[in-house]
């Protein structure tokens, strides 16, 4: 009986120190607004370096430069939405809850973004590790140009 | 036995040999009843489920635990054989202490190792009931990110109310990313 009460107490403890970590009060992302074409030589913005490698892949690898509208760092309170304008439009996030990945914080987050006309273009839930990124991309120009907003949290 | 409105601690007793004569007397007569009957069997089953299980994981573990424990048996050991001479003074109190430690460990060691594989065996049970761990589904157009060893950005839910989403998931050594591009409905509208 003695067994098994520790076994329990035990498991018990195991449960709560191995659950979910409590949600960090804040989180603090950085945004990039960037419009995407193609010109004669590739160029890619300086403050877009982080993001190099993967603007040269598929979708992003129809337009070999890439322009920065617009950058933003916020700082994000558990549950509270922030909106702000775009270059082509506006967007909001909403911090809503971290937990813990394999190795680093998971953090659960909603995104949307409107066109400059104030249609809704995506209304999405994220669940990124920090540092990792979350982009959001549309033609634009009539398909001639890309438009693409970039965000990644730590 | 004392007449307790719910019968299960009863039967739970029963079925652990827990119970006195007059008291075993008590539930056989209620074993009689259809309903105690057939919640003793099932008592029986989940129990003997749990003890299997149990046996398996102590069963593997044991060679395991085995190493373990006589590494942490010969440290004790070293522990007590160097002492630096500044800890001299107080060598004689937490040498008692020590002693004390390990004996009481050595006593109980077949209590804590079972306690510890049991407890282990509980929480592996009861972790998809603790919160946050529940099934998270993807809705929309999206493409369902592959598996990597690291967890890339997972796209929960996606609504793109004038066109359609394409979900890709890209991981360099800069990190991964989620990329949802949005085709719309009407290009025209652009």
């Amino acid at each position: 009986m003695k067994t098994i009460l520790t076994a329990l107490i035990t498991g018990a403890l195991l449960i709560i120190a191995t659950g979910p970590a409590a949600a960090e009060d804040s989180v603090d992302c950085a945004f990039w607004e960037i419009r995407a074409s193609s010109g004669p030589a590739e160029k890619i913005a300086p403050e877009l370096k982080p993001l190099e490698k993967k603007l040269k892949r598929p979708p992003f690898s129809s337009w070999n430069t890439f322009e920065l509208l617009s950058s933003t760092r916020r700082t994000l309170p558990v549950l509270k939405a922030q909106s702000f304008k775009l270059t082509e439009g506006q967007a909001s996030v909403l911090y809503r809850e971290s937990g813990e990945s394999k190795k680093k914080r998971r953090l659960s987050l909603s995104v949307t973004m409107e066109d400059k006309d104030g249609k809704r273009v995506v209304d999405m839930k994220v669940n990124v590790d920090v540092g990792d990124y979350v982009a959001v991309g549309r033609s634009i120009d009539n398909g001639k140009n890309g438009h693409v907003l970039a965000l990644s949290c730590h | 036995m004392k007449q307790t409105p719910n019968i299960d601690l009863d039967l739970m007793l029963h079925l652990d040999g827990e119970l006195d004569a007059s008291e075993e007397g008590a539930v056989a007569a209620r074993l009689e009843e259809r309903g105690v009957r057939a919640k003793a069997e099932a008592m029986r089953e989940l129990g003997e489920l749990v003890r299997g299980h149990i046996e398996l994981v102590t069963d593997d573990a044991e060679p395991r635990l085995a190493t373990m424990w006589a590494e942490v048996a010969k440290r004790l050991d070293n522990e007590d054989g160097v002492a630096p001479p500044a800890r001299a003074a107080r060598a004689s109190d937490e040498g008692g202490l020590w002693r004390a430690l390990s004996g009481w460990i050595e006593r109980y060691r077949g209590h804590l190792l079972s306690g510890a594989l049991s407890a282990g065996v509980v929480a592996i049970l009861l972790r998809p009931a603790a919160p946050g761990s529940e099934d998270r589904h993807v809705e929309g157009t999206t493409a369902v990110p592959a598996t990597f060893v690291s967890a890339p950005p997972e796209i929960e839910s996606l609504d793109v109310p004038n066109g359609t989403g394409s979900v890709l998931t890209i991981e360099d050594e800069d990190g991964a990313a989620a990329i949802v591009w949005v085709t719309p409905d009407d290009v025209e509208d652009i």
